[in-house]
């Protein structure tokens, strides 16, 4: 019932297509076949049909007269004679409580009219029509009924006019028109135009995410020329921050993540982040900033790869839409997993591109738009196609060296294991032998109580092995019986060490003969591997997703069936050369440091009792590995792209959604509704080409993307579900002005920059946030644009915005994206996107989820956002070094204004700088009597505690002097720069070269240890808060920093 | 002109600016505001109308005591005869397909006892559970879709397979919003991010981002002469423990309370300036209220993780070591209103028994007591109730011995096994001492009464009034829930 509730905006103008007008035939009885055909099933069949045929939503079907007298689970549809009886009828006139028809908007009176004439004569449904739709249970071809083309949005964009209005002094482009129109038809008057700082503020942050500047406010208001507005729209066009504005917007759709979630990943590194994912969104800001033209811009991204040579270059990193998508490894469910990447790569292409739920016909056919689950697996068929592939941007012969270098890196790595492996495996087995020798020395120190120094003196023992014979043989163990008689004659006192000297002699022959039984399993278990495998060489690992297909690439060799010991010799020699078990505890979790067996010893303990000879050959082996490494630093990047399959195959349809569980094969081709007959198959290759080319025919997808920079400027989109243009999402408010703006898209070589600036030079656009009761009163949620929308700033303006206002902005553009912390000083955009973490300021400032395509942000106001304010360090360092701007002022006073010149971009009041005056006069001398309260002996503890409240003491001596006594005046001046504590520099700037060594894809290869994302924690921000710097960030937390008027 | 607009078109018109997609419950989540708290909805006409749950609400809140890796059911909970008489012969009807290979069965090292009125048969690794058997409602027949930790966790953290999804926790809070305003709606606790999945399994997926966990490490740190050993009464608080450090920006040492409350002062009194100026606008009316929370929130917040506030008493209830904070910590917060609270046992997949079932042995030390401590203190706080907990793995264990992959390092472990395992759930809204569904006489596969965990989801919404398929989200297209489209009540366990 959720769906009914769901959809508000009824009282709007809703654009319902119906049959074509030619159709109606005029001055039929309501009981006539005729009537019927004409005025009733035409809108049943638009209207109705999508949920209440095969769908039978609500258990109601309507495309019989049967069907509608038994009704659904509310009870029968019809009540002939009866309208308002009737629950069909009161649904379509919304009179029915919640249940509300059709879903997303109401018929028009003449309709409704018509329905209503029809019921009263008797709802005669003729005989000789039989039911429109039959019910598919045979699993026969699915047939698009011609009726279901007719859906608004998946018509060929019409010619329209700009309709005539009143006020025509108020309208500046056709925009205005279509405005204007709508609201004169309500009767609403539109609110009087933004101040001209409102409107340059609000132009600046939309068009690049950025705040302008007081003097750009002033030079604005002193501009009276006509075209002073466009002239700023130009500028800010022109700026290489509209690319980062924008592209963020667009990443948000692409559903941008810097790493994915990989269920099991083969590294061992728990997620796998892409180091050079930033190469796509850097292509994404460049597309916008160079005004790439929409087809190119959506070409590139389904099939860079695949485009004329000429400019694969420039196209390439845009494969990245698809490579950064999520690939998921997980063992034990592969067919799932696949179908899930592909699931992805439908969802985000579908709606991204064409506002179309595709995504929803993977189980069944789609209950809503008229799109067969063969469409899906037609769709999907083309991502099955589509494999992972990482494109270097280095020349072959850069490549090469790379690739030998690993190569030998991984050969050394393994050499310096093997070395390892036979010295410990060597000295082991060697003391195995001295087993006896240690027992009677571990005899005279348990039973004779003798010196442990000495007995290793004596015997010429080694302290530590002992120790570790003393420690086994006391601890009693249940798993294997061979330490009993030991233990039984170590309980009983006076043992001799002749007993002593026999039993340690059995267990010694225990030790060696059970040791020689592992080696020969060993020597079976190593045939067993190689015959099992395919060569005689270990299969590696997989590594990227496209390698990843079976259980063994996973593992290679895990699935073998390998031979083993008896259960208690096992123990036993596991206890004795791996590892202790810990009586009946054995703590085996991964990550978790058991104790060594007895005789095991590794790292530092190994090496000093191998020899220096030994000693010296691994030091080479390891020095060689370390410069190996070295000439690998820095990695070459490339690009997490994608390509075709070498196989090319068609998926067969997973019934159910179930993949296990397969029906016809369907071959790769376009949506059937939004072709014209039968949908041609795809041929070359996986289709994606053909795929983008098919897209970019479509109307909808012009209608998609000029609704979606729309919603950018306003808020709202004219659509405002933007990712969604189907039965289920909204109809148009404005639909002449949405077919008004694709059309000019598409007439303007589909330039976004150009359509910005014809959106942005409207009158509509320059409205005030202003409020106007009566306006109100209709239409509350201002759909109908009588004045702007107040937003509040997204995560990235709010963050880029306190950064430009303190001045420490580092405004370059592209490159690797690092971690959000308090002295990161670039812009939002570059800071690492993971879809495994998410920030957590971008988490707390409604930035989306970055596994699934996002058509729209929300707002949230929520306590823990107040929290970052007032408690992050970030914040804090930003007002501090605001406080630092405007200390050369030389009263407070002045400083005030200036900082309101700063944040505000506007003078302040009189009172408002009366405020802020007492707010500085007393906080300096309560924070530093606060101080000295909390402080009980000053000087006594020294650096103590935090440290920060002795530093924030001597501040706040600096600055209001409150110990000479006199008044800590408010004209005190300002701790010059060099006093204020100077936040970390680490603007890691321009590099192009990627950092990916420690965490690429490819991270494991390098060495062991290679966690990807662990890295250490940002160091804390060194600062500490002032007076002033507590004032400016009171200015910025205020809703009107914070908000977009 | 009249510019200041009644609140409650305020609250329509929020909802209207989230766009469509958001049933009647999501007004909850939007304001953080308990449902039944606000008092109200919003119909389809964005009239406001009295709260209205699809059912009584019988569960106000939910612990959910996580054993990461897959607790073995037939080591456990749920004895099987059988094992004992076949062990070391092969599983009637063939290999299994499990991850890994495994052979033949492999009776449990474990001895059982019969508890309670119930005759719940329990082994020795859970005698404290054995004591209040008569106030758990057992399931013995809980399956799942795959043997793999990730997508298992996920399945019974966010009801799919893949992560992405929200959890369970998100959709609760997304329902019901939170009773305290003051502290997060839904808190997890582990001392470390627990398994390998991490934050998906209490990620708000779509759901607006206030429904997310917040994580909190519930780690105890071992302190040098500490006697804080498991099994031991001696509970030890390190000195380092600050309850202050423990969430985010909730404080900053280098900002004294009364100076921020100067703040705030100055501030309230620059907004209402301007607003009196250019009219009052709702979202900042908004703005100003969640700064009067947050500004609680900082003294609040960390009072409730301060288990130090304890008696000696209620800290050795629950004994020492890390799933005891948690289990503590969990009572503590729901007492003041925090919605749904998980409790992890460590990272990784500490449960995870491949290479030697033992190893469950040590585990249980750590979460028996605890674990009882939670239903026996739930009881003396009043809170018993109308507070649900649930109790379970991702998955069981084989019947059978793991013989697969690493060879030789194995000796006596259990592989995963989806088919069949027990969960269990407490509370005064479920019947106590009730054994529900049974596996087949190898506890490998759930035969009687089989539970989904679709199905447990289902009952625990239904348990706090809702019905889990009105509980709806419209994501991509779709109205998405946390069931899928599967799930069943499960009535006979209500009480």
């Amino acid at each position: 019932m959720c769906f009914y509730k769901a959809l508000p905006l009824t009282s709007f103008a809703i654009l319902l297509t119906t049959a074509a007008p030619a159709l109606r035939a005029a001055g039929h009885p309501a009981n006539t076949a005729e009537f019927f055909e004409t005025k009733v099933r035409p809108v049943l069949a638009t209207a109705c049909y999508a949920c209440h045929t095969d769908s039978a939503l609500g258990g109601l079907r309507l495309d019989s007269a049967e069907a509608m007298l038994k009704g659904g689970k509310r009870g029968p549809a019809v009540v002939p004679g009866d309208p308002d009886k009737s629950l069909l009828i009161q649904s379509i006139r919304h009179t029915a409580g919640d249940l509300k028809m059709p879903m997303g908007g109401k018929l028009k009176p003449a309709e409704i009219e018509d329905l209503v004439a029809w019921v009263k004569a008797g709802a005669v449904w003729p005989k000789t029509a039989a039911a429109v739709v039959e019910a598919d249970k045979t699993g026969k071809k699915y047939t698009i009924p011609p009726e279901r083309r007719q859906f608004w949005s998946f018509q060929p964009l019409q010619k329209v006019q700009p309709p005539k209005v009143k006020d025509t002094q108020w309208v500046k482009t056709d925009i205005d028109r279509f405005i204007l129109a709508k609201l004169e038809e309500e009767g609403i008057k539109p609110v009087r135009p933004a101040s001209k700082r409102d409107l340059l503020r609000r132009a600046t942050l939309d068009l690049t995410g950025l705040p302008p500047t007081f003097e750009e406010i002033q030079a604005f208001e002193k501009d009276t020329s006509p075209d002073a507005f466009a002239k700023v729209v130009d500028r800010l066009l022109a700026s290489p921050h509209y690319g980062e504005r924008w592209g963020r917007i667009w990443l948000d759709v692409a559903r941008y993540g810097e790493d994915d979630y990989r269920s099991l990943d083969p590294m061992r590194r728990g997620y796998n982040p892409y180091p050079n994912a930033h190469l796509y969104r850097d292509w994404v800001v460049q597309a916008f900033n160079d005004d790439m033209p929409y087809d190119q811009f959506v070409k590139a991204q389904i099939a860079g790869d695949l485009l004329d040579e000429k400019i694969r270059h420039k196209t390439l990193p845009a494969t990245g839409f698809l490579g950064l998508g999520p690939w998921y490894y997980d063992n034990g469910a592969v067919e799932v997993t696949r179908a899930d990447e592909r699931h992805d790569r439908v969802d985000v292409i579908t709606r991204g591109f064409l506002g179309l739920t595709v995504a929803c016909a993977r189980c069944h056919d789609h209950k809503y738009d008229p799109i067969p689950t063969t469409d899906y697996y037609a769709l999907a068929g083309v991502f099955a196609n589509t494999v992972y592939h990482e494109y270097p941007q280095v020349p072959k012969s850069v490549l090469n060296r790379f690739k030998a270098l690993e190569e030998e890196l991984e050969r050394k790595q393994k050499l310096l294991r093997e070395v390892q492996n036979n010295l410990s495996l060597q000295l082991s087995q060697s003391l195995a032998f001295e087993t006896a020798k240690y027992l009677e020395g571990v005899w005279e120190v348990v039973a004779q109580k003798k010196d442990m120094a000495a007995v290793v003196e004596d015997k010429r023992l080694d302290y530590e092995l002992l120790d570790r014979w003393i420690k086994y043989m006391e601890r009693p163990t249940t798993l294997y019986p061979y330490k009993k008689a030991w233990q039984e004659m170590m309980a009983k006192p006076g043992s001799t060490a002749q007993q002593a000297k026999k039993l340690a002699q059995q267990f010694q022959e225990k030790v060696v003969e059970v040791m020689l039984a592992k080696n020969e399993l060993s020597e079976e278990n190593e045939i067993i591997t190689a015959k099992s495998l395919p060569g005689t060489k270990k299969k590696k690992r997989a590594n990227k997703p496209n390698e990843f297909i079976t259980n063994d690439d996973f593992c290679p060799g895990c699935g073998l069936q390998l031979k083993n010991l008896p259960e208690e010799e096992m123990s036993f020699y596991t206890e004795i050369f791996q590892r202790e078990l810990n009586g009946e505890d054995p703590i085996v979790q991964p990550g978790v440091r058991t104790k060594p067996g007895v005789l095991l010893f590794r790292g530092w303990g190994l090496e000093k009792r191998v020899g220096a000879e030994a000693q010296a050959q691994m030091a080479a082996i390891r020095n060689d590995i370390t410069a190996t490494q070295k000439k690998l630093q820095p990695y070459y990047p490339y690009i997490h792209g994608v390509k075709d399959a070498d196989q090319i195959i068609n998926l067969p349809v997973s019934l159910r959604g179930d993949p296990y569980n397969l029906g016809e094969e369907v071959p790769r081709h376009f949506l059937s509704v939004l072709c014209k007959g039968e949908p041609q198959p795809f041929s070359k290759g996986s289709g994606r080409l053909e795929l983008a080319e098919a897209i970019l025919q479509q109307p909808l997808a012009m209608r998609v993307i000029v609704n979606r920079i729309w919603k950018g400027h306003f808020g709202t989109g004219i659509v405002d579900s933007p990712s969604n243009f189907g039965m289920t999402g909204e109809r148009p408010t404005h639909p002449e002005l949405l077919e008004y703006l694709a059309n000019f898209f598409v007439n303007n070589g589909m330039s976004i920059k150009k359509l910005h600036r014809e959106i942005m030079l409207s009158s509509v656009y320059q409205l005030s946030t202003e409020n106007n009761p009566q306006a109100f009163e209709k239409d509350s949620g201002n759909r109908l644009y009588w004045r702007a929308n107040s937003k509040r700033m997204d995560a990235e303006q709010i963050r880029d915005s306190m950064l430009a206002v303190s001045g420490r902005l580092d405004r370059a553009l592209g490159g690797p994206s690092e971690p959000l912390t308090p002295t990161y000083r670039r812009r939002t955009i570059y800071g690492k996107v993971s879809r495994y973490k998410l920030d957590e300021y971008l988490q707390l400032f409604d930035f989306p989820s970055p596994n699934i395509s996002a058509e729209k942000r929300f707002t949230t106001t929520v306590p823990l956002q107040r929290l970052f304010l007032m408690n992050s360090d970030f914040v804090q360092l930003q007002a501090e070094e605001l406080a630092k701007r405007v200390a050369t002022e030389p009263t407070a006073e002045a400083r005030i204004r200036k900082m309101y010149q700063i944040v505000y971009g506007r003078n302040a009041t009189e009172n408002e700088v009366k405020l802020g005056l007492e707010y500085l006069r007393t906080e300096p001398m309560l924070a530093y009597e606060e101080r000295k309260k909390k402080q009980p002996e000053p000087g006594g503890k020294g650096r103590a505690g935090s440290g920060s409240e002795a530093q924030g003491e001597k501040m706040a001596a600096a600055g209001a002097k409150p110990a000479e006594g006199a008044k800590p005046a408010a004209d005190m001046p300002m701790p010059m720069p060099e006093e204020m504590p100077m936040p970390d520099k680490t603007g890691s700037l321009n590099n192009p070269a990627p950092e990916m060594a420690a965490d690429g894809m490819m991270a494991g290869v390098f060495g062991p240890g290679g966690r990807g994302g662990n890295r250490q924690g940002p160091a804390p921000a060194k600062y500490d808060p002032t007076p002033w710097g507590r004032y400016a960030k009171i200015l910025l937390s205020s809703s009107e920093f914070l908000f977009i008027n | 002109m009249r510019h200041r607009s009644p609140n409650p078109v305020t609250r329509r018109e929020a909802l209207r600016r989230i766009g469509n997609g958001f049933g009647m419950l999501a007004f909850a989540g939007m304001l953080n505001e308990s449902l039944a708290r606000a008092g109200a909805v919003i119909a389809s006409d964005g009239s406001i109308g009295a709260a209205k749950l699809d059912y009584p609400q019988r569960v106000k809140r939910v612990i959910f005591l996580f054993m990461n890796g897959g607790l073995s059911q037939v080591d456990s909970f749920d004895p099987k005869p059988m094992l004992d008489k076949y062990d070391g012969q092969p599983l009637p009807g063939g290999e299994i397909k499990t991850e890994r290979k495994t052979g033949a069965l492999m009776k449990s090292p474990f001895k059982f006892k019969k508890y309670g009125q119930c005759g719940m048969d329990i082994s020795e690794l859970w005698p404290h559970l054995g004591e209040v058997a008569d106030d758990i409602c057992w399931i013995r027949s809980v399956y799942t879709d795959i043997p793999n930790h990730e997508p298992a966790c996920l399945m019974l953290n966010t009801g799919a397979n893949q992560a992405g999804r929200p959890s369970m926790g998100a959709w609760i809070t997304y329902g019901l919003g939170t009773e305290n305003q003051n502290l997060p709606g839904y808190v997890v606790l582990c001392p470390d991010v627990p398994t390998t999945v991490g934050p998906p399994l209490w990620s708000n997926g779509f759901l607006p981002a206030i429904n997310q966990g917040t994580y909190i490490s519930d780690k105890v740190e071992e302190e040098p002469g500490s006697s804080g050993k498991p099994g031991s009464d001696k509970v030890t608080i390190e000195k380092s423990f600050d309850p202050k450090k423990l969430i985010s920006f909730v404080n900053n040492p280098k900002f004294s309370l009364s100076e921020q409350r100067r703040e705030l002062d100055l501030l309230q009194k620059l907004e209402k300036m301007r607003s009196e100026a250019n009219g009052a606008d709702p979202q900042v009316e908004a703005v100003i209220k969640s700064m009067e929370v947050a500004y609680r929130m900082q003294t609040e917040a960390p009072e409730v993780f301060d288990i130090r506030k304890e008696s000696e008493a209620t800290q050795k209830l629950y004994g020492p070591g890390s799933t005891a904070r948690g289990c503590l910590m969990a009572v503590r917060l729901v007492e003041k209103g925090v919605r749904m609270v998980q409790v992890y046992y460590a990272k990784g997949d500490p449960w995870d028994a491949h290479a030697d079932i033992m190893a469950h042995r040590r585990n249980a030390l750590d979460s028996d007591r605890p674990f009882a401590a939670v239903i026996k203190d739930l009881k003396s706080r009043g809170l018993w109730k109308d507070t649900l907990v649930l109790c379970g793995s991702e998955f069981g264990r084989t019947p059978v011995r793991e013989i697969g992959g690493s060879g030789e390092r194995l000796r006596n472990g259990r592989d995963h096994n989806p088919f069949g395992f027990t969960m269990w759930m407490a509370g005064g809204a479920v019947k106590g001492g009730t054994i529900y569904g049974a596996t087949d006489d190898f506890g490998f596969k759930a035969v009687e009464k089989p539970v989904h965990v679709h199905d447990i989801h289902a009952t625990i919404l239904y348990l706090m009034g809702i019905d889990h398929t009105k509980l709806t989200y419209r994501y991509s297209g779709r109205d998405f829930r946390l069931t899928d489209v599967e799930g069943n009540i499960l009535h006979d366990i209500v009480a």
